[in-house]
């Protein structure tokens, strides 16, 4: 049977620092930005949950259609290990993550403390080399304005562009797409925007 | 001690297994290490407290790695999510593996509610220095501090720690104390959480 599924790493400051596509399906010609979109929507989620249990691996703990994200927090509890897929195999997903976990543990990435880029800022710079700014400035304002406590991420997006770090983008664009998305379903994109 | 017992050795840091064993270094090693460490960075600044923060930010990266291998290897890949379940992880399990023994204290701070100390007799990193007298209030355990810092930060507690010397009566030297400040965001969850 094919299977999709979606790796990442995410790191502190919701940096995405590995991405893999593992699984056997052919590829949907928009598989990395829905498998992106997905992933990015669950981290709000995942931001709560993390602080509820001790427990590593928290299981699946989104969906999307046929879609599951299912997540593994480590000691550092700004690394994520997110998956994305379509098969049930919870405790294959369990050693996966475990095997992750131990290579990530020998392999640590070094992390100088202090100031790092906003993440909106960061995302937009590390896509936009792959022409794929539309669609990763939409992933995050959707998920700011879909869920409560996401404002945050609003606020940071909005100081991005008051301080020009994000060029052609006017403030008043990304404040009617906010509006736009406030009235929009949890997760799912409702106005398109064109910076 | 350097060359008691055979440690297997790996080409790739990836093949070695993450397990426990005893891997001790010699004491008089790594304080000639730590010795170069505080004399290069005294080399790169112009003042104590850029020197502290440098030593700090070399214990930070210590720190980070320490929380990620104990919590994977000490405490069976269970997190720390309360203030004082990270405190004493800090004070007994990072302890003991950094420094061969618990934390002589850890105590609550009296007048702040978001400050506690850890005190340690006699730091190991301090053991083999002293201070000039021109250096006034500088200390060595920033670097420990670093290490504590970098521990909190990763479990997602920021908090700000310094190391300070405490005059012990009736003892030459006196100890050494960090002192750890939470951020607000911690209380607050702390609180909420309950």
């Amino acid at each position: 049977m094919a299977t999709t599924a979606c790796f990442v790493i995410v790191s502190r400051n919701d940096i995405p620092i590995y991405e893999a596509e593992v699984g056997s399906a052919a590829k949907r010609e928009d598989a990395a930005q829905l498998h992106q979109f997905i992933l990015h929507a669950a981290l709000d989620i995942v931001q709560d949950l993390a602080w509820t249990t001790s427990a590593m691996y928290l299981k699946a703990i989104d969906r999307f259609n046929d879609l599951v994200v299912s997540v593994y927090v480590t000691a550092d509890i700004h690394t994520r290990l997110m998956l994305l897929h379509d098969s049930r195999n919870d405790d294959g997903i369990k050693s996966f993550f475990q095997e992750v976990h131990e290579l990530y543990i020998k392999d640590c990435p070094y992390e100088t403390p202090g100031e790092v880029d906003s993440p909106v800022v960061s995302w937009v710079n590390a896509l936009r080399s792959l022409n794929k700014l539309t669609i990763v400035v939409q992933v995050r304002v959707v998920c700011s304005g879909g869920f409560g406590h996401g404002n945050g991420r609003v606020l940071v997006a909005r100081n991005s562009i008051d301080r020009g770090n994000l060029p052609g983008v006017s403030r008043s664009k990304l404040s009617a797409y906010f509006d736009g998305c406030d009235r929009g379903t949890m997760g799912i994109p409702t106005i398109r925007a064109h910076f | 001690m350097i060359g008691v017992g055979k440690i297997k050795q790996y080409s790739n840091v990836l093949d070695k297994p993450l397990s426990k064993g005893k891997q001790e270094v010699s004491l008089s090693a790594f304080a000639f290490l730590f010795s170069e460490l505080v004399q290069y960075n005294q080399t790169q600044v112009d003042n104590i407290a850029e020197l502290e923060r440098r030593l700090e930010d070399a214990g930070y990266a210590v720190g980070a790695r320490v929380l990620e291998l104990l919590c994977h290897r000490d405490k069976g890949n269970r997190r720390e999510t309360r203030l004082l379940g990270i405190l004493s992880f800090v004070h007994s399990t990072v302890w003991k593996v950094l420094f061969g023994k618990v934390a002589d204290s850890l105590e609550k701070g009296t007048e702040h509610e978001d400050e506690y100390m850890i005190s340690e007799k006699e730091l190991l990193v301090n053991r083999f220095i002293s201070i000039p007298k021109d250096m006034g209030t500088f200390n060595c355990g920033a670097f420990v501090a670093g290490i504590v810092r970098g521990v909190l930060d990763g479990a997602g507690f920021p908090a700000v720690v310094t190391a300070h010397f405490v005059p012990v009566e009736g003892q030459q030297r006196p100890r050494t104390t960090i002192l750890i400040k939470f951020a607000e965001e911690v209380l607050r969850r702390e609180a909420r959480l309950g």
